[in-house]
């Protein structure tokens, strides 16, 4: 592609761009204006309520509740989640004996335990961390297993040869293969993460965005709902795009050269 | 969950989230283990770990409503009796079967059309991103206030669930074509159809299997989740509905059959990648 039709094409794609901001944002505001606003407040009254709401502290307090339950569910399932998958790899019994209920509870929707944790422990930050956790920890546990399992032999083969130990090889070899699916597994595990922080508080807690999501809907305020799902959705973007970033960091050496 | 001839090769492809960015995974390279009748018995191990401490913890320490394995098990016959499960099973089943065809009708199309299009893609590709890194779930509030407590509702945020993966996935995929393929197509005078049919569309079927795949697990999720919140006839609500009645061994067979709903779905999926696209793997940079 010469020079020329690629300034083009940048010029086409940053207008087009920006026409779809104006574009979309004008529906919103028409589609807004022409029901009535229990059902879908216009984008300036959405934006208008999510300002008052960051000035009363609504949405900051929330953010921080459902932050950091978040954030302590993903340390957890990394912390708890890449040893056990490593551990998985080097004890072919014990993954043998577990890798079917790993899969199985991987394709289970995991919100069908936030009942059951709510008879035992009522509305709280466990409940709601054992619900992220069982999100996020089977996607690292089994992309890590897959990991190191697919090593090619060949790289195992020169740190033999080479007289690497077995601390070597981790080290050197099986580690490095790792990490690119561990991070893959994160990617994941942020996603799916987030899924049970927001229905985890939907039914087990007092604060958080899941709570001004339901809250919102109960009052029939349909502003407060858009403008907290729309702080929810730049979350969102914000983590996934920073995780793919670390991702594609540990990409180069993934091919194995 | 047949643990025992469970084979790191079966499962080499097994999670393939997005095709583009998923390592490849290889097949390993391990030694057969010998004593494979042995093998074959050790995942009842762990069931009978966890039943074990579960009764004897539950029995301890926990209130007398809450599940323990014993009476669960004791349940299963009353469920698998009760018309009312019965009901909530096909309603779930066929709301998240019908989420998926929506998703799929609508999403692949759309994806060729993204893909193939770039102006359409600039236009709209920031907000098929953004919804899609937004969990699904957070929209189900907002969706009672225009469709109500409803089945229409139930529908509309499963379909969304497996639009968006759908649509992503087939988009990267036909915009991903190697210029090769095209390059050979118009030397070979292909008309625009033929490109489609022959060349656009199967180089992105791998696209579309991860799609689905990741689709699939959502609708799932997003479907029980908004028979949960919006208490809409089904599974996710019969099981809370029972957990609130204090038959909880009830309800916990009902989450026993979500999660065997759940695996069939994903087995079903991976099954057809084998049979319909023999040539898959998970990823083709």
């Amino acid at each position: 592609m010469t020079s020329m039709t690629g300034r083009g094409e940048r010029v086409a794609r940053i207008g087009i761009g920006l026409l779809s901001v104006v574009v979309v944002a004008g529906i919103w505001q028409l589609v807004g204006a022409s029901v009535p606003e229990i059902y879908f407040a216009t984008f300036t009254a959405t934006i208008t309520r999510a300002v008052e709401m960051t000035i009363s502290g609504e949405i900051l307090d929330a953010l921080a509740a459902s932050g950091f339950a978040f954030l302590v569910g993903m340390v957890i399932s990394i912390v708890l989640g890449i040893p056990f998958a490593l551990l998985l790899a080097r004890s072919d019994r014990l993954r043998r004996a577990l890798e079917g209920y790993l899969y199985a509870l991987y394709a289970t929707p995991m919100v069908v335990f936030i009942p059951f944790l709510f008879a035992l422990m009522g509305v709280g930050l466990i409940p709601r961390l054992i619900v992220i956790v069982l999100h996020a920890i089977f996607p690292i546990i089994l992309t890590t297993l897959e990991g190191t399992l697919s090593t090619p032999h060949q790289f195992l083969d020169v740190a033999s040869a080479y007289g690497s130990n077995e601390r070597q090889t981790w080290r050197d070899v099986l580690i490095p293969y790792t990490v690119p699916f561990a991070m893959s597994g994160i990617r994941q595990a942020v996603g799916r993460g987030l899924v049970g922080t927001v229905a985890a508080e939907f039914f087990l807690s007092a604060t958080g965005l899941g709570q001004l999501l339901i809250g919102g809907a109960f009052r029939f305020d349909s502003a407060a709902v858009l403008a907290t799902t729309l702080v929810i959705t730049i979350v969102a973007i914000t983590l996934t795009s920073l995780v793919q970033r670390l991702e594609d960091r540990f990409t180069p050496w993934r091919e194995g050269g | 969950m047949e643990g025992g001839r469970v084979t790191t090769e079966g499962h080499s492809d097994a999670l393939a989230p997005v095709a583009e960015s998923s390592p490849a995974p290889r097949p390993a390279q391990r030694q057969p283990t010998p004593n494979s009748r042995y093998n074959r018995w050790l995942p009842v191990f762990p069931a009978l770990i966890v039943a074990l401490v579960w009764e004897i913890s539950a029995n301890l320490f926990f209130p007398q409503f809450l599940p323990r394995p014993s009476r669960i098990v004791a349940a299963i016959p009353e469920v698998m009796t009760d018309p009312d499960f019965w009901g909530a099973a096909i309603d779930t089943t066929l709301a998240i079967l019908e989420g998926i065809a929506i998703g799929l009708s609508l999403g692949v199309p759309v994806g060729l059309i993204l893909g193939r299009y770039a102006p359409a893609r600039w236009f709209s590709e920031r907000y098929l991103h953004a919804l899609n890194a937004m969990p699904v779930v957070a929209i189900i509030p907002l969706t009672t206030l225009w469709l109500g407590y409803s089945n229409t509702m139930r529908i509309f945020v499963t379909a969304l669930s497996a639009f968006l993966p759908i649509t992503i996935q087939m988009m990267d995929g036909t915009r991903k074509l190697p210029t090769e393929y095209l390059d050979v197509a118009r030397s070979f005078l292909a008309r625009d159809r033929q490109v489609w049919t022959g060349v656009a569309i199967p180089a992105s079927m791998p696209f579309l299997i991860s799609g689905v795949q990741i689709a699939t697990g959502r609708a799932m999720v997003t479907g029980i989740t908004s028979e949960m919140v919006a208490a809409i006839q089904g599974l996710g609500f019969w099981v809370i509905f029972e957990v609130r009645s204090f038959h909880h061994d009830q309800g916990f067979v009902g989450v026993l059959f979500i999660a065997a709903l759940g695996i069939s779905l994903w087995r079903t999926v991976k099954w057809a990648t084998t049979r319909f696209v023999p040539w898959y793997r998970p990823s083709i940079d």
